[in-house]
């Protein structure tokens, strides 16, 4: 695995040239965008002045919200080609320097027949979004994995009859699957703890009431059940997967990674959903793309993605699943 | 009055089916140890003979895993004694495959590296179902100790169960090597 040195020299080498590139791309497209912003308030301007004084004025204004128009479809454009370039001459090279081998496709992500058969979330989607699919294989373990975002969508009608659409987030963020190192017929949950933390022994009966993910599977590792509720549809079967190792491994995972991990083994794959409140890998259109600490946080978010298959230990292959 | 006793008497019911319930997985969980255990025996027939051919040298390591099995599945034997039998036949059976690592033209074979794998997954699927049956234990002693299950439990005879030990062969990590030239044949 290549390490924060590494990055440097190659953000010094190889990858400062393309930022620059892409940081006049960026520029072109914010004043592209601050020139359609104007225009927009001159719309607003004209319609509120003129019209108020002779009705003839709204050719004006009819001609800035052309220009507005045109100015926006031009912003749009620059912005897309500027996030292009950005997703393949950074993300992607970044990518390539990890492991030359592995695919980056910046406009895929997991596909949904996936995300519901991990069976994590079983909450109903009404709208699923993702980029920045990246797949391969770490020695004999195959990965894939992508950012995404899952909402539902809920209807208020108020007392004047005006219906109103709120959207809510399922999950958002990273979401990780690879081959599991073990045969395995049933399903396992691993799940953020809450109601135990919050709730002491009251939380933990709470738990057992809840069936949406099989029956709940006690554990004997203090710290990995003070982080984690896990669930499943045998308990052999749970404890076979969770071996004291890597019950041990998942905790450390946690507290690398800093933020809530859901877990599912399913039909001999483990999949990962690390939340995040950020977008991963985008770069904002006010601000430059050149930062190094930019592109260390682009690093540091794919080194987790990739690091997952040797923290979780998954290439140790002495078991029947070669 | 006779609503008070009725809500009492369903009260008891319910308890009492709980603790059955408790019981009834302790008694499942041992089930499956007994099955992983089975497999293990099936097991070691086929990896003795496999070992033999390569390994002549190590008929005491042999012999002593043969003869702890066949103790193991003969006659009828208390819970006890079958633990600290099957403990005994992990060490050996640990042992077996510390010494045979020395002959790289067994663990060349195919054979016995899938004979491995299988010992391994074995292993794993019995240190799974110890600890299932510990937790189903310790689920079943707290619900017998606490108050009011205590009372019921003692009157109908509800005793306390003991935790499995894991054996020492299993804090061992187990390994299959694979890496081409260690695999290779001796020269």
């Amino acid at each position: 695995m290549k390490t924060a040195e590494d990055l440097r020299a190659f953000y010094r080498t190889v990858l400062r040239d393309d930022l620059r590139e892409v940081e006049a791309l960026r520029s072109a497209a914010r004043n592209q965008t601050l020139l359609a912003i104007l225009g927009g308030i001159a719309v607003g301007l004209s319609a509120a002045l003129f019209t108020s004084i002779h009705l003839w004025a709204i050719v004006p204004a009819v001609t800035f919200l052309i220009l507005t128009i045109v100015l926006g479809v031009k912003a749009r454009k620059r912005y897309k080609h500027f996030h292009g370039e950005l997703k393949q001459r950074v993300i992607g090279s970044i990518i390539r320097f990890l492991d030359p081998a592995f695919t980056y496709r910046p406009e895929g992500h997991i596909p949904q027949s996936r995300y519901e058969e991990s069976g994590i979330f079983k909450s109903g989607v009404d709208r699923y979004r993702g980029d920045d699919l990246v797949s391969g294989s770490i020695d004999r373990t195959a990965f894939v994995f992508s950012e995404l975002h899952t909402e539902y969508k809920t209807r208020h009608t108020d007392s004047k009859g005006n219906t109103r659409t709120e959207w809510h987030t399922i999950f958002k963020g990273l979401f990780f699957c690879a081959d599991f190192n073990k045969h395995f017929k049933g399903t396992t949950y691993v799940l953020p703890d809450t109601a135990e933390r919050l709730f002491g022994f009251l939380g933990s009966t709470l738990q057992g009431w809840k069936r949406s993910h099989g029956d709940l599977v006690k554990l004997e590792d203090p710290e990995f059940e003070k982080e984690f509720v896990v669930y499943g549809s045998d308990q052999i079967e749970a404890r076979y997967i969770l071996s004291p190792g890597l019950m041990e491994r998942i905790v450390e995972l946690k507290k690398k990674a800093g933020r809530k991990i859901h877990l599912s083994f399913v039909q001999s794959w483990v999949n990962l959903a690390i939340e995040f409140d950020k977008d991963l890998f985008e770069a904002p259109l006010f601000g430059s793309a050149l930062d190094y600490p930019k592109v260390r946080d682009y690093f540091r978010d794919l080194q987790l993605a990739f690091g997952i298959v040797e923290d979780l230990n998954l290439n140790t292959r002495i078991w029947t699943k070669t | 009055m006779w609503i008070t006793f009725v809500v009492i008497a369903l009260a008891v019911v319910l308890l009492y089916n709980s603790l059955i319930v408790k019981k009834n997985r302790v008694e499942n969980a041992f089930a499956s140890i007994d099955v992983m255990l089975k497999k293990r025996y099936d097991l070691i027939p086929n990896l003795v003979e496999t070992v033999k051919g390569y390994a002549r040298h190590e008929r005491a390591a042999l012999e002593e895993v043969t003869e702890l099995r066949r103790q193991a599945i003969s006659g009828n034997k208390s819970t006890e004694e079958r633990i600290v039998m099957d403990n005994s036949l992990s060490d050996a059976l640990s042992r077996l495959i510390v010494t045979v690592e020395s002959y790289p033209d067994l663990k060349a074979s195919e054979h016995f590296m899938h004979l491995q794998r299988s010992l391994n997954e074995v292993e794993e699927q019995l240190s799974a179902s110890r600890r299932a049956y510990n937790a189903a234990v310790t689920a079943y002693n707290t619900a017998i100790e606490v108050f009011p299950n205590s009372l019921l439990a003692r009157t109908v005879g509800f005793k306390h169960r003991t935790l499995l030990a894991t054996p020492q062969g299993e804090r061992v990590v187990p390994r299959v090597d694979t890496s081409p030239e260690e695999t290779g044949p001796t020269a």
